[in-house]
């Protein structure tokens, strides 16, 4: 058997048991087909090992990806509520008053200022 | 994969948007708590004012940014303006602009004059103060005789506008509460004593307002008219009431007693008073009393001094008299009325008799908290502009003995 029919035969799915023969007593004959097949056994390991991994990060984006959006639809709907509600006012002090005196209100701010006039009116004990 | 960072500005912006919910219900609870820093002239106002005083106008806003105001004596005139969220430096320019004042805020001190006259200043000398009282018609004066003795505890309400039932109260105790005519909730009412100047009566309410977060007392404190003079009485308008009405003594009037019932609180407090003179260069402590009463009373604390020198037959003197009482006492702090006279006897020093001059007279309510001195302007244009006259007030609770076994 030359080595290029053993790497004919190699790549093929379904072999015949005198085939497989012919094949192992070239591995025995042949030390650079026995060091390439050496190392492409060495190469088919991390290969499958890959396979499996690259699934289970594409899994995991999958599921990151659907929480996130739910997450998303969640977030916004609060969003939206909020921007429906009626906007609070964020005015702190309020001042208001007349010809009777002033009040101002607001975070701990409770006076009303009377308006007493020092101009004496009809009555008052002159 | 292109959605994370959709996802993640969406994330942000709604949790800003919930972070400032929280923020909301947080605040809510905390209006009670003053800020520890003053607002600054950037803080947002709003405003609702009818011809209201000038003055008053700017001492509320003095009060809000935590400075004292001193004032020129020809500072006076109305405002009237209605806005929502304006700043605090656009309503001093508008007020400027509007009155021809110059104000200057400095060094805890709002300095507020006339552009014509910002350059003159009162003289500091007592003797030509008392000539300069003397030459001001607008300062109420009297003899300097004793006021003839009242012992009022009967006041009329007269409501304002037509219609609405006169009601008179007649007080059983110094604190009770009243049923009154258009008012949602009974009204507290604290009859704080006679006035040093003419001897009208200071009365204190205390009335349920509808705030956020809750309802909450508010106080007003008015001086009693005169009944034969009703035209002197401050209208009295109380938040939960319907029309306002002027308080009247009522003399000789027939009485048509409404229900009241005795406020009784068992706790005691001490107030601490101080009188101080603020001018620009400084701070100067008049007077400083101290007084312990009961939460369901009032007081009275004179304190003054005879003017030197005097010739006369009789001394003469200068008193500030105050007057107040608790309308409202929580754990953190209490609802304080309070009302001051200051008033001055001159002679004229021309043979005729001396007079008394009521150089200030100013009432106010006050949300005090238990152990932190909270101040106010009685008046912010003593000596005619000069300076200020300031109280400084602190409530204490006294401090129980231990007694050992």
């Amino acid at each position: 058997m030359t080595c290029d029919r053993y790497r004919e035969l190699s790549t093929k799915d379904f072999i015949q048991e005198v085939d497989e023969r012919l094949l192992a007593d070239h591995l025995d004959a042949c030390p650079l087909c026995r060091d390439r097949a050496a190392r492409d056994a060495f190469l088919a390991d991390p290969v499958v090992a890959a396979a499996a991994a690259h699934g289970r990060f594409h899994r995991r984006v999958r599921r990151t990806a659907t929480t996130a959006l739910a997450a998303s639809i969640l977030l916004a709907g609060a969003l939206a509520i909020r921007l429906t509600r009626k906007p609070e006012s964020e005015v702190r002090y309020i001042l208001r008053g007349d010809s009777t005196g002033v009040v101002l209100t607001g975070p701990g701010v409770e006076r009303r200022g009377e308006t007493l006039s020092s101009q004496p009116k009809k009555g008052d004990r002159t | 994969m292109k959605i994370l960072p959709l996802t993640l500005l969406v994330g942000l912006i709604a949790g800003s948007a919930l972070a400032d919910l929280h923020a909301e219900k947080d605040g809510s609870a905390a209006t009670s708590a003053r800020p520890d820093r003053a607002p600054n002239l950037t803080e947002k106002v709003t405003l609702s004012l009818k011809d209201a005083n000038v003055k008053n106008v700017l001492q509320q806003l003095a009060v809000l940014l935590d400075v004292t105001p001193i004032m020129g004596a020809d500072v006076a005139g109305t405002f009237s303006i209605d806005a929502v969220e304006m700043p605090i430096s656009e309503i001093i320019q508008r007020i400027e602009a509007g009155f021809k004042l110059t104000i200057r805020i400095a060094d805890g001190k709002m300095l507020v004059s006339k552009i014509s006259t910002e350059s003159t200043r009162p003289t500091t000398d007592e003797l030509a103060l008392d000539r300069l009282y003397l030459a001001d018609p607008s300062l109420p004066r009297r003899g300097t005789g004793p006021l003839p003795k009242k012992d009022l505890k009967t006041f009329t309400l007269r409501p304002e506008g037509p219609g609405g039932e006169v009601r008179t109260v007649t007080f059983a105790s110094p604190h009770i509460q009243a049923t009154l005519p258009g008012c949602r909730e009974p009204v507290g009412m604290m009859l704080l004593g006679s006035d040093l100047f003419d001897g009208r009566s200071w009365i204190a309410f205390a009335d349920l307002e509808e705030v956020p977060g809750g309802r909450r007392l508010r106080g007003r404190i008015a001086l009693a008219a005169d009944a034969k003079s009703p035209e002197n009485g401050v209208p009295v308008r109380l938040p939960g009431c319907g029309p306002a009405f002027r308080l009247l003594e009522a003399g000789d009037l027939p009485i048509k007693e409404a229900a009241v019932s005795p406020v009784t609180v068992p706790q005691t407090y001490i107030v601490s008073l101080q009188l101080i003179e603020v001018d620009e260069s400084g701070e100067t402590v008049l007077a400083a009393p101290k007084i312990a009463s009961q939460a369901s009373t009032s007081w009275v604390i004179a304190s003054g001094e005879q003017i030197p020198p005097y010739g006369g037959p009789k001394p003469l003197e200068a008193m500030a008299r105050f007057q107040g009482g608790l309308l409202d006492i929580t754990d953190a702090d209490a609802l304080l009325a309070l009302s001051v006279s200051i008033t001055r006897d001159v002679d004229p020093r021309d043979g005729s008799d001396p007079v008394k001059i009521l150089i200030a007279r100013a009432a106010e309510t006050l949300r005090v908290k238990f152990g932190k001195p909270e101040r106010w302007t009685i008046s912010p244009t003593y000596k005619l502009g000069r300076s200020a006259l300031v109280a400084e007030v602190m409530l204490t609770r006294p401090t129980v003995m231990a007694v050992p076994k």
